[in-house]
């Protein structure tokens, strides 16, 4: 017997059944009263379901497992356990670049899931809560994050949370990936979802609560709207890149120095190797941008008298966000620093602004006569090393053009890979980042993995702080966490009492400090960095003038 | 005939609805008394056109619903009575299962499992009996393969008989009992499911009642076999589970969906065997259980006298719209789901449209004619429209006589008094006595004409005929219907006298009904007899001597209308001649005074105006009515009564109606407006 005879004949009797044999019954006999009703019936319920296709079609969100579309983004708290969502309506799947690092983060998430519902053991029997990285996840090479940007922040969260999750702790975590748009405006839908996970009520067996929320990059406006309505929610939130000092809310922490640590950092380099003494500021007239704003204010209010900042100074549009006007302008700048001669310029602008200012200095004609012992210093407030600046067009660029960077940053990626000042914390935290997330050496000079790592560090050890004082399956409430993240101190000579252990050094939490971190190393990072250079002591946030800290 | 003259109402309108399905178009109606519908008993006399009108139907219906028609006079089985396992009843009912299981367009066959069952039942022989073994075979083979149960050429159709005798052990002695069973078995494993054999056995269990109900097919079979009221009992459950069947098929689906419901046609249910059928269908739905059948039969005689007491009698435009006035009586006798209809003679324009088929188109005063001679009779039209499509120009040539028409070589009248009267005998005697004015006239000619030995049966064989065909009508004449009276007399005017012995000669058979009426002492029927005789002189005489003597005019009119009712003599020309002697033609005038010459001209006139072979034209009636006026003023006490009367017979006679003054006071019940 053949497959035809199996499967063919048997299909195509049934066709005719379906199909054929209505009308050849019907034929040459008018249809009864009932048979009209039932045909009546059968093609109404054909025409809604066309309908309702057609209407489903047409309106179709093209955004699932948790996400939706707005703006032309799929944004929302992302369902934990989708391995390939799509950030855009119509893409397959995340941006290739870190579409490897989404699936292990929901790969992992099924595992904690598993490890409770499912467990192979009941003794093994581990609860979670869940913990949301509000990112921007549809990289733009105009707007806050470039996909290599996201790519480390994951990979810093997701090397975080695997660390969490193989603690021997009782407690594991779901890190919930949350889209807030390219410009960070979309915020509301993931925070909205974020608030109703958290709940307000005392958590009870088999509930996975939400605990806390990260992420919020860069000091826009929306994140200060964000982090208020996190706050509202009694949501902890711990940002690991925000440094505006302005930026603040009841719940919300950030894990970085802020600008005013770090442009106390740069006073106190500068007073070490004061150089000509002759400064220029350059800044990014982008209105709304509060990071950069405030950048500007901490530098002219530092340095403005001293060195004459009111009328040396020059502006540019950056390149981040709307058009404004045709972005690096820089060229007046370059222009007003060689003309004044200026070995010292402090830029008030975005990481990915200064290669085309290093450029523009580089072809004026009034900087090309100096001496190569006396480098343009260009004095900046950053994260890290990003990478735009650290290639070796640019080094190169910016040895012929005679220019150094000094960043007051969050970490020095460099020296501490070298092993110079480096935190205790560092070393493991870079052979997890090799091991569980492939990314090393200059690949963590621009801080965004640290940083994001030290962030999720934070709630972690709150989580389990909170824990200890719980049953076995009891988890922490947001209330919980907010109270220990709020008494992770640092006492008197460096003592620490409940402190974060974070890759980036030991740093805690003090009242009246507006959620900045205390006793956070701020390096001044430079580059190119010179053969044989050995960093200088990093300077910490509320550090005394003995040098200890908290002084 | 190929259209329903008349009749359309029951093609275009009744039974359609009643049916659910319109005759024509595929096209279905609104079933009118969804429930509970009536059965319609259609009568009238021989050519009333009853089988046209079920022929019609049954062609509109075949194969578009199921539909049967069955012949209930036919006697299938001359010698069926000696054998036991069946009767008309039975092979009535095997025609309706065959009919009704016939293929529908579109639907799937009829299924009747208890019917089925019930007739193998019945079916089962006496061991051994080759003639039982026979006819259980054809019907088996009937049902199997009509039914659709087998292939035609299946050779289980032509074995059962072989088959269920392989069954039985060999040493049995037991005769018809384990034959049925065994047949009830075998018919039941190969032809029915499960859920249909399930109902078969409850069924006549429950018709039969406690006590007899533990074997309910073989007592049905025993009750068959042993004849008499048993067998109809046996019957009577048989028609019920035909129509239990149809109930079980037409539930459900199909009544929700309102599939057109099955037709069944009984033809000449005044039939013993007919009867008895129509009875035990309606029985059943007389004792409460419904069905979808519609039934429509047909009886020859009047709709009062056939139908029961409870049926509706109605008239053919009464029951337009699907009868929807009616309403089954309270009272649980079978004639109460019946609604009989008298199917009505044709009308003026049905003759016209019929006769206006002939190419070429006969002459114009022909329709006329023709309805002056058949009263309307579907058949007499008929038959006169063959032979005038047969032979165009035999109209022209006729004169004044539609008799004379000839059709397949014979006389047209000849072929429609053979249909009227299919018995020979009979329709010998009938002819004799069709001059006859009454029964002791009929036994006159009888005593005269017949073998000793038969004649008193004759009159009264030919009476109960006359009563059956026509209900209950006057006693004069002897055959009241005109249009038969008419074929009949025209058939003794043609009849050769050697054809009959003793020798039946025209003035001979008048010359001894004038003797015995005058020996009677009944003067004016011996007139009537003497002016057939041709002896119009004495006549015209006789009645101006009565119209001079006291006699009131009432009186004078109705004797002038007896009197000139006579038949015409066998005379070639007399037509003309007639008609002559009425205008006063010169010369053709007796000798005597004013009122003698009236009489005798307007005794011609109404002579020539009440042969039914002839339509009076305008001419004769305005002669008619100068007559009568001129006698109105001549009549000692009857001035105004004549005078009326004048205008009176003018009317009637051009409307070819009897002038009522012309009738005794009492008018014979159920006749006809046109009979004379």
């Amino acid at each position: 017997m053949k497959a035809t005879d199996i499967f063919v004949r048997p299909a195509l009797g049934l066709g005719r059944f379906v199909f054929v044999r209505p009308f050849t019954r019907l034929r040459g006999r008018p249809p009864g009263p009932a048979e009209k009703g039932v045909a009546g019936l059968v093609a109404l319920a054909l025409l809604i379901a066309a309908t309702v296709t057609g209407i489903s079609w047409l309106t179709r969100d093209d955004c699932s497992q948790g996400l939706r579309e707005q703006e032309g983004e799929c944004v929302g708290l992302l369902d934990a356990t989708a391995s390939s969502p799509s950030f855009k309506p119509g893409e397959d799947g995340p941006d290739e670049r870190f579409s490897r690092l989404v699936a292990r983060v929901a790969e992992e998430n099924r595992r904690v899931r598993d490890a409770w519902e499912h467990p192979e053991e009941d003794a093994h029997r581990k609860p979670y809560v869940k913990v949301a990285l509000l990112l921007p996840f549809n990289a733009s090479e105009s707007g806050a994050m470039t996909a290599e940007l996201i790519e480390h922040a994951l990979a810093g969260a997701y090397a975080a949370q695997l660390k969490a999750n193989s603690a021997q702790t009782g407690i594991n975590f779901q890190m919930l990936l949350g889209n807030i748009g390219t410009d960070l405006s979309l915020w509301r839908p993931a925070v909205e979802r974020a608030a109703e996970l958290a709940g307000t009520k005392q958590s009870e067996e088999g509930d996975a609560p939400l605990v806390g929320a990260m992420g919020l990059l860069n000091s826009e406006q929306d994140s200060q709207d964000a982090a208020s309505a996190l706050s509202a929610a009694d949501i902890p939130a711990v940002s690991g890149l925000l440094s505006s000092p302005e930026i603040e809310a009841d719940t919300f922490f950030k894990v970085a120095p802020n600008n005013r640590n770090a442009v106390t950092a740069l006073a106190r380099h500068l007073k070490k190797e004061p150089g000509k003494k002759r400064g220029y500021l350059v800044w990014d007239s982008r209105a709304h941008d509060n990071y950069v704003s405030n950048t500007k204010a901490e530098l002219e209010k530092r340095f403005g008298k001293a060195y004459q900042l009111d009328i040396r100074q020059s502006s540019y549009v950056g390149t981040m966000g709307p058009y404004q006007g045709a972005p690096h302008a820089v060229a007046a700048a370059a222009e007003g620093i060689c003309k004044t001669k200026s070995d010292t310029v402090f830029l008030a602008g975005r990481d990915w602004d200064l290669p085309y200012l290093v450029d523009e200095i580089a072809k004026e004609p009034e900087c090309q006569g100096r001496k190569a012992k006396e480098p343009i210093r260009i004095l900046r407030v950053s994260t890290g090393l990003t990478s735009r600046l650290t290639t070796d067009k640019s080094r190169e660029q910016m040895e012929q053009a005679g220019v150094v960077t000094l960043n007051a940053a969050a970490t020095d990626g460099p020296s501490w890979r070298a092993g110079q000042d480096a935190p205790a914390q560092f070393a493991p935290f870079a052979a997890a980042m090799a091991k569980d997330t492939g990314l090393k050496d200059a690949a963590l000079d621009d801080g965004y993995a640290i940083m994001h790592y030290d962030a999720f560090q934070v709630l972690a050890q709150a989580v389990f702080e909170a824990k200890k004082s719980l049953g076995k399956l009891q988890l922490p409430s947001t209330h919980d966490v907010t109270n220990t993240i709020r008494n992770m101190q640092m006492l008197p000579d460096d003592t620490c009492k409940g402190c974060v252990r974070g890759a980036t050094g030991d740093f805690g939490y003090t009242a009246g400090n507006g959620n900045w971190p205390v006793c956070k190393r701020v390096p001044v990072v430079r580059f190119p960095r010179p053969k044989e250079y050995s960093p200088p002591q990093a300077f910490r946030t509320h550090q005394g003038k003995s040098g200890t800290c908290p002084g | 005939m190929s259209e329903l003259y008349g009749r359309d109402i029951l093609l275009d309108d009744l039974v359609p609805r009643l049916v659910g399905l319109d005759a024509e178009e595929p096209r279905l109606r609104g079933q009118a008394h969804p429930d509970d519908p009536p059965a319609l008993l259609l009568t009238g006399p021989h050519g009333s056109g009853r089988t046209a009108v079920l022929d019609a139907l049954f062609t509109a219906y075949r194969t578009r619903l199921p539909v049967a028609k069955v012949n209930c006079a036919r006697d299938a089985h001359p010698a069926g009575a000696m054998v036991a396992n069946t009767s008309s009843g039975a092979d009535f009912l095997t025609d309706v299962a065959c009919g009704l299981c016939a293929p529908v367009t579109g639907r799937k066959r009829v299924r009747l499992p208890r019917l089925w069952t019930g007739l193998t039942a019945v079916s089962a022989w006496t061991r051994g009996d080759q003639r039982e073994q026979s006819v259980a075979r054809a019907r088996m083979r009937r049902l199997l393969t009509e039914c659709g149960l087998v292939p035609e050429d299946s050779p289980d159709a032509d074995s059962w008989t072989q088959d269920v005798n392989r069954t039985l052990p060999v040493g049995d002695q037991g005769d018809l009992l384990p034959i049925a069973e065994a047949s009830v078995q075998l018919f039941t494993e190969r032809y029915l499911n499960r859920r249909q054999a399930r109902d078969v056995r409850p069924f006549y269990a429950g018709r039969l009642g406690p006590g007899r109900s533990a074997q309910p097919l073989n007592e049905l079979c025993r009750s068959f076999h042993l004849g008499d009221d048993l067998r109809e009992e046996a019957e009577a459950s048989l028609a019920a589970a035909l129509l239990e069947d149809l109930r079980a098929h037409y539930s459900g689906w199909a009544h929700f969906n309102h599939v057109p419901r099955p037709l069944l046609l009984l033809d000449d249910v005044h039939t013993a065997p007919g009867s008895r059928l129509l009875e035990h269908l309606l029985t059943h739905r007389a004792k409460g259980a419904r069905d979808p059948l519609i039934l429509v039969a047909s009886a020859r005689g009047g709709a009062r006298h056939r139908a029961g007491p409870d049926a509706a009698v109605r008239t053919l435009a009464q029951v337009a719209g699907g009868a929807s006035g009616w309403q089954r009586p309270e009272t649980r006798t079978w004639s109460a789901g019946l609604i009989a209809l008298d199917l009505p003679p044709l009308a003026r324009n049905d003759i016209v449209a019929m006769l206006m088929t002939v190419d070429p188109p006969p002459r114009p005063d022909l329709p006329r004619a023709v309805r002056r001679f058949t009263q309307g009779s579907p058949l007499g039209c008929g038959l006169l429209r063959d032979a005038l499509a047969a032979d165009p120009h035999a109209a022209y040539a006729a004169g004044y006589d539609v008799g004379a028409l000839r059709l397949a070589g014979r006389a047209v009248t000849w072929q429609i008094a053979t249909r009227l009267v299919p018995d020979p005998q009979l329709l010998s005697n009938l002819i004799l006595f069709s001059v006859a004015q009454d029964d002791a006239a009929a036994h006159a000619l009888a005593d005269t004409y017949l073998a000793a030995d038969p004649q008193l049966a004759a009159v009264a064989t030919a009476r109960s005929h006359l009563h059956a065909e026509h209900g209950t009508r006057a006693a004069r004449p002897f055959v009241a219907d005109p249009f038969l009276r008419a074929v009949l007399v025209h058939e003794l005017r043609r009849r050769r006298p050697e054809s009959t012995r003793p020798p039946q000669t025209w003035s001979d058979i008048h010359e001894r009904l004038r003797t015995h009426h005058e020996t009677a002492g009944q003067p004016i029927e011996a007139l009537h007899h003497a002016l057939a005789d041709g002896d119009a002189g004495h006549v015209a005489r006789r009645l101006a001597e009565l119209f001079a003597t006291p006699t009131s005019a009432q009186k004078w009119l109705r004797h002038l209308w007896q009197v000139a009712s006579a038949p015409h003599p066998p005379r070639p020309g007399w037509a003309d001649e007639c008609r002559a002697y009425a205008t006063g033609t010169p010369g053709t005038e007796p000798a005597g005074d004013f009122v003698q010459r009236s009489v005798y001209r307007l005794l011609h006139a109404v002579w020539l105006a009440a042969d039914p072979l002839t339509a009076p034209d305008e001419p004769l009636c305005g002669r008619i009515k100068w007559e009568l006026e001129f006698l109105s003023a001549r009549h000692s006490t009857g001035a105004g009564i004549l005078f009326d009367a004048a205008q009176e017979w003018h009317d009637a006679l051009r409307e070819l109606r009897t002038p009522p003054s012309a009738l005794p006071a009492q008018a014979p019940e159920g006749s006809h407006g046109e009979s004379h």
